[in-house]
């Protein structure tokens, strides 16, 4: 278990305490799964978190990675959304999902406050219903049950943004003064907040202080022209006064910590992750210039997912946010730049 | 009737005028650089298009062409056969540019459809073309003649191509060439596919000096897996895991000094992806400054992942190797002694090779494609006997 699950995500930071847990999550999974072992086998000794073995994160794309240890409950793998066309598999056993869970309710209760409401999910009730698997966009869903009175799930069918139960909405805006609703990024956007509200839902919704989550990234909001500026009055003007809008990164190889958006435009690390940015060429850590996202977390019990590389790229920036948040921050800059794979026939 | 062995070219389309078109272009080539290439696919096209090769590909591609028409006694005239649809991967390299030229010696006029997900080099390179030349056929056939297009695959223009063309000539999976197989198309049309094909390096570890080392980096860095004629395994014959590691260490060691440029950030963090996967399937990795690229050393029978910029390299008996090639083999690429012959004569008599060539000729372009005469395709013979 994480000590430091224990502290305020963004009070002072113990990284002793987090190299030790980190420390001895390597060991664990080197021990407990061959494939970590074979890749691992040459890394040095850890004296800091960028002595941190790290997997790249398209791993667990190709391989189904576990983590054999006592008393471990057998749990359900976490898909995440693909766009290329191939899921990330997590393997979620029960103590990491219990720690996961603590991590994202006091991320969450941080940012949003710990009153409980009624969630509203842009999701079909339908995605709920694949055994053995769960969704990236379900899970991110329910990441905030903790901080939901009720779950309505607001879409007929999951591919279809436009299949919005707009009457159960209405009836959940009128019951109450505050909710939350969250979805993916472009579904908040297609379904919500470029939509036409019915008369009834804006007549309610202007009486109802919403917290707007969303999570899952640009890509194709971009291929709309939609910048964050647009994207968040066209959520907000319709809704009653201190309504708010939460943007945060997260992706399921880091499953439990996410990196919300900060009023001053940087993420924040809970003190129970870290982060290091790296050079794509040679890995070497880099404050303060563009390079590699690595994340890790104390949580990861289950599989290796403790230490990442990312394909997306981020800047480390030194100093106190102006936000008034304490520990690391960094700004998320996007994906990797693809490179053109250039040969021939085998697509 | 008419001998089959003299053959003339069809006056309505001069290929030796088109070629010069051609060779003119590669002069100013030489000079300037579009910012879509990468130093070594520009190099590549400019030595594709030396002189030499172009008419050398006429000549004995098209077949033994006697002279132009009019000409005495029987001959076969060759005539193009109209349309050709290309249908290019969405993994473009040269490959839109290669077939673009070799297919413009044919006369045919050309519908080219790019990936839909990928930055395809056939347009950039076209408009280099259009911008760089001063007039001339070749001028007018890529203005009036060659049609470029991007859609989905779902656009009805897919089906509007095939239904066009009497020649269609497609790159890329076994299941997307079915597809456009099954589209409507002339009676009178004939398909060329080239799907997923491998190929490999067959060397007697005590020839591979540093010259030959510097030739497989240059062979296999310009596509890395993702070529079909590029390395996708070094096959050490009657060599041990010894040597194969001593050769991923070398090879890593000359790597930089062979491709100077220092690779994409993407390749690179490809390259690392494909160590982790090499190593947690068994091989041990051997990596090149820069993650440019991952020498992986394992035992034959080892799966390697398929990651851009990853070489195996094994080690096996020739009897053991010709056992185990994949049923999709193209090239073998050799740096064989006196074992040379002995490899040659077992491997033509129990595979399904389709080329056997020299390390440094992997990619080189000829008549045959995938052992089709790919010229063939793309004539129709008039049979003429005054």
């Amino acid at each position: 278990m994480s000590k430091l699950l224990a502290r305020e995500p963004y009070g002072p930071r113990d990284d002793d305490v987090l190299l030790a847990e980190l420390t001895h999550l390597t060991e664990h999974h080197d021990g407990g799964c061959a494939e970590y072992r074979a890749i691992a086998a040459d890394a040095g000794p850890i004296r800091s978190v960028e002595d941190v073995p790290f997997l790249h994160v398209e791993v667990f794309k190709e391989l189904r990675l576990e983590t054999s240890f006592e008393g471990q409950e057998s749990g359900r793998f976490l898909l995440s959304s693909a766009t290329s066309g191939r899921h990330s598999q997590i393997r979620l056993d029960d103590k990491s999902s219990q720690l996961q869970s603590e991590s994202t309710k006091k991320i969450f209760s941080s940012l949003l406050g710990e009153k409980q409401r009624p969630l509203i999910v842009l999701d079909s009730v339908t995605s709920l219903r694949q055994r053995g698997k769960i969704s990236a966009r379900i899970a991110a869903a329910l990441s905030l049950r903790p901080l939901a009175s009720d779950l309505l799930f607001a879409l007929d069918d999951p591919e279809d943004p436009s299949s919005m139960r707009w009457e159960a909405i209405e009836a959940v805006l009128e019951q109450n003064d505050e909710v939350l609703v969250y979805g993916f990024s472009w579904i908040l956007w297609t379904s919500w907040g470029k939509a036409e509200l019915p008369n009834r839902v804006a007549d309610a919704i202007a009486q109802t202080r919403v917290s707007f989550v969303h999570s899952g990234g640009w890509k194709k909001l971009e291929a709309e022209a939609v910048d964050r500026d647009r994207f968040d009055e066209a959520l907000l003007s319709p809704a009653a006064p201190l309504s708010t809008v939460l943007d945060y990164y997260g992706l399921v190889e880091q499953v439990g910590v996410i990196y919300p958006l900060c009023e001053s435009g940087y993420r924040h690390v809970p003190v129970w992750a870290d982060v290091v940015v790296r050079d794509s060429l040679t890995h070497q850590a880099l404050v303060g210039s563009p390079g590699q996202i690595q994340l890790l977390n104390s949580l990861a019990w289950g599989a290796p997912y403790h230490s990442v590389l990312t394909e997306d790229q981020g800047v480390i920036e030194p100093g106190p946010c102006p936000c008034g948040r304490s520990g690391r921050r960094f700004q998320l800059l996007g994906r990797l730049p693809r490179a053109e794979v250039r040969g021939c026939a085998n697509v | 009737m008419s001998d089959q062995r003299r053959f003339v070219l069809s006056d309505a389309f001069d290929s030796f005028e088109l070629a010069r078109g051609w060779e003119s272009l590669r002069s100013r080539m030489i000079r300037q650089q579009p910012e879509e290439f990468s130093r070594p696919e520009w190099a590549y096209l400019i030595s594709f298009m030396a002189p030499s090769r172009i008419e050398a590909v006429i000549r004995h591609g098209f077949g033994p062409l006697e002279a132009s028409y009019p000409v005495e006694g029987p001959f076969c005239l060759l005539r193009p056969r109209g349309e050709v649809a290309l249908w290019l991967p969405n993994n473009v390299s040269l490959l839109g540019p290669l077939t673009l030229i070799l297919v413009s010696l044919t006369g045919n006029r050309i519908t080219a459809k790019g990936g839909s997900r990928s930055e395809d080099l056939t347009r950039p390179f076209i408009e280099f073309a259009l911008e760089h030349l001063e007039g001339g056929l070749l001028k007018d056939y890529l203005t009036e003649q060659v049609r470029y297009e991007v859609f989905e695959h779902s656009s009805p223009e897919m089906a509007a191509m095939a239904k066009r063309a009497e020649v269609r000539i497609f790159f890329g999976s076994d299941e997307a060439a079915a597809e456009i197989e099954n589209l409507p198309h002339p009676i009178s049309s004939s398909g060329v596919y080239f799907t997923d094909r491998t190929s490999e390096v067959w060397a007697d570890a005590d020839l591979l000096d540093d010259e030959a080392l510097t030739t497989l980096i240059k062979v296999f860095a310009i596509y890395g897996q993702a070529g079909c004629t590029s390395p996708h395994r070094v096959v050490l014959l009657d060599g041990d895991v010894g040597r194969a590691q001593e050769v991923a260490e070398r090879v890593c060691a000359l790597f930089s000094s062979v491709i100077t440029e220092n690779p994409h950030s993407h390749t690179a963090s490809q390259s690392f992806l494909g160590s982790q996967l090499a190593k947690a399937a068994g091989f041990s990795c051997s990596i090149a400054p820069n993650h440019a690229a991952v020498l992986a050393v394992g035992p034959p029978n080892l799966a390697a992942p398929r990651v851009s910029q990853l070489l195996p390299v094994t080690w096996s008996s020739l009897e053991e190797r010709i056992e185990s090639l994949p049923e999709n083999i193209q090239t073998i690429g050799h740096v064989l002694g006196e074992s040379g012959d002995r490899a040659l004569h077992a491997v033509l008599s129990r595979s399904s090779i389709k080329r056997f060539v020299p390390l440094s000729r992997m990619h080189d372009f000829g008549p045959i494609w995938d052992g089709r005469a790919f010229f063939e395709e793309l004539f129709e013979r008039v049979e003429v006997d005054q």
